[in-house]
């Protein structure tokens, strides 16, 4: 064993790292930008959420961060409780599955939602064909979920993975054993046990999807601005970097906010 | 015994860290020129731009990329070491930088090319010069479009066909098409007001605003859309690429938006920069790029390649001489946050 100094030392490089390349530009960013101080950004915040216009961009953002967790955690619980069981050597080839769309470019994932979903598109000549018409799909709010629900799918599955893999199937056997019926057993046995890596993956999935640009750009457009586009709008069109600081400020509340909810609903003792 | 190496380990590495998150400043530095440039069309601009022109000076050229609003907050963030010669930026952008002090005037006399240009190219504030620009238009779709637009008429249109996308506000064509309206039926090209309004009237009949310029392009070659107004370099790319793409000059309302080269303020090599401004407005580095990336020249005796003319017209060739102007600068520069708010506000519903 090292000794607690040699620890010490040993952490020193890596925090210096986090500390000059991520926290102090981060801080810095947030509270005051080349072209402000503290004082102006807390003005702009303090615009950004009392202007009628900008709330319902707040609202959007959440909205959209909430429903695409949501459906992350419906879709995504049961594949890595099916992966989870099922026989050692299908597992490892169906997780490489699963992930298998994070391998992919955003832009090029996002591009095949365009073909997809566009007026030409797969499920519009379906529609059109069954003679209910063209709806629109494209640049809508309905876009972006399912472009980001595909997006973090994958982390979601992981995350619920590592904890479901770590449960021993016996304890499941044992309550049915004892007269449970299967839903029962896993409403009561699986489920409260799998909580830290859902826990896990909603934060992860949520802070995604209030922090993602490409996908709400290229499916939402303009009309559906999130904050992460207004953010983009701030910094590169009006070059208004107090402006710009307060929507990232808005931003890291929210992330940090469900972080720390998440942090308290964590079973104690349940750390892994 | 065990534990001395840790900390000196940790040491040296806390060392490399900061070592390598520092490079030396640049001072009087005449073997090097940085150029700031967009990241389109890098490799072509090596090859017709960067290498004749390290062949020809000895100076080792270094490209920095990014798009427009990314180097000018580069430029900004190190105002006082810049370390940056030439910046190759629009209009707009320009504009904005000016404002900030970001640039230096031209020395006409290590330029010599600015005396051949075309007039409205060399800038009347003695910056750097337009050295390309790029012409606003209707693209459209020849094969669901059956009669060439020839007005902005075609967006008011409520037969048109296919429907159609506007800019957003955040690419060049964006503000551009609010003073394309205000000419086209407003006093003038400064007329927003008018503008604003006519662009209202249509913002919610639009299928989407663009906010990346290879979006338009991709929105009409999938058909989602059969016209949007857009920079006419875009249609002769896809014109080249075979795609059934047409591009209309509207009667009125002629607006284009120019690339500057400008001399960044407290420039380590400002002889170097001014070579390399001067470089690329000859004539035969203007016909190749033109060639090779389709960047309009300013310089008459540049060769303008048929596919352009075939695409935009004479414009193409002389854009003054046919209407075109650039847009009131330091008007959408000075008015850009609120020109945005108002452009989401009322157009973008």
């Amino acid at each position: 064993m090292f000794r607690r100094s040699a620890m010490v030392a040993l952490l020193v490089p890596g925090l210096a790292v986090l500390a000059f390349g991520f926290l102090y530009p981060v801080a810095a960013t947030l509270a005051a930008p080349p072209d402000g101080d503290p004082a102006t950004v807390a003005r702009e915040t303090a615009a950004l959420l009392s202007d009628p216009y900008l709330l319902p961009v707040i609202a959007r953002t959440i909205r959209v961060a909430v429903v695409t967790t949501a459906a992350c955690l419906l879709l995504g619980f049961p594949v890595a409780y099916l992966i989870s069981r099922a026989p050692a050597r299908w597992a490892g080839r169906l997780l490489a599955l699963a992930i298998f769309p994070l391998m992919l470019n955003t832009v090029v994932r996002t591009y095949g939602w365009l073909v997809l979903l566009g007026s030409n598109g797969l499920i519009s000549d379906v529609s059109a064909a069954l003679g209910l018409g063209r709806p629109q799909l494209l640049y809508t709010e309905t876009a972006i979920n399912l472009g980001l629900v595909q997006l973090f799918l994958p982390i979601m599955i992981l995350s619920c993975y590592s904890s479901l893999s770590q449960q021993d199937p016996r304890l499941e056997e044992a309550a049915r054993g004892l007269g449970a019926s299967p839903g029962r057993a896993f409403r009561q046995v699986v489920l409260p046990l799998a909580m830290p890596g859902a826990l896990v993956g909603c934060t992860l999935v949520f802070a995604g999807a209030v922090t993602a640009f490409t996908t709400p750009q290229l499916l939402g457009g303009a009309r559906e601005r999130i904050l992460s586009t207004l953010l983009y709008s701030r910094v590169n069109v009006s070059l208004d970097w107090p402006a710009a600081s307060a929507v990232a400020l808005v931003m890291t509340v929210l992330v940090l906010a469900v972080s720390v909810l998440s942090g308290r609903l964590t079973p104690k003792g349940s750390a892994q | 015994m065990r534990a001395a190496p840790i900390p000196a380990l940790a040491a040296v590495c806390t060392l490399v860290v900061a070592a390598g998150a520092c490079a030396p400043v640049r001072e009087n530095d005449t073997d090097t020129l940085v150029v700031s440039t967009f990241s389109f069309a890098t490799e072509e601009f090596e090859r017709v731009v960067a290498e004749p022109f390290e062949e020809r000076t000895g100076i080792r050229v270094v490209l920095d990329t990014g798009n427009n609003a990314t180097r000018l907050t580069k430029l900004r963030i190190n105002r006082e070491h810049p370390d940056t010669d030439v910046v190759l930026i629009s209009d707009y952008f320009a504009a904005i930088g000016e404002d900030m002090g970001l640039f230096e005037q031209v020395d006409p006399a290590a330029v010599p090319n600015l005396a051949e240009i075309q007039p409205w190219a060399v800038d009347p504030d003695g910056y750097g010069p337009a050295y390309t620009y790029q012409l606003l238009g209707l693209m459209y779709r020849t094969d669901l479009v059956e009669e060439p637009p020839t007005s902005w008429d075609a967006l008011w249109d409520p037969e048109h066909p296919g429907g159609f996308a506007l800019p957003d506000i955040s690419v060049s064509a964006g503000p551009l098409m609010v003073l394309a309206a205000g000419e086209a039926y407003g006093s003038g090209p400064t007329d927003a007001e008018t503008g604003f309004e006519r662009l209202a009237e249509i913002g919610p009949d639009a299928l989407q605003f663009y906010s990346r310029s290879t979006e338009v392009s991709s929105l009409l070659e999938r058909g989602e859309i059969a016209m949007a107004p857009s920079l006419d370099n875009f249609a002769t790319e896809s014109v080249a690429a075979g795609q059934p793409i047409g591009f209309a000059v509207p009667e009125r309302g002629r607006l284009m938006t120019a690339n500057t080269a400008r001399i960044v303020a407290g420039a380590p090599n400002r002889a170097g920069a001014e070579a390399f401004i001067d470089f690329l407005l000859e004539p035969e580095v203007q016909s190749q790029m033109a060639e090779a990336f389709f960047d309009k020249p300013v310089h008459p005796d540049a060769e303008v390649p048929d596919l352009m003319t075939q695409v935009s017209g004479d414009a193409a060739v002389d854009p003054a001489g046919n209407g075109y102007r650039q847009g009131d600068l330091d008007l959408i520069a000075g008015e850009r946050s609120a020109w945005l708010d108002r452009y989401v506000e009322e157009v973008e519903r």
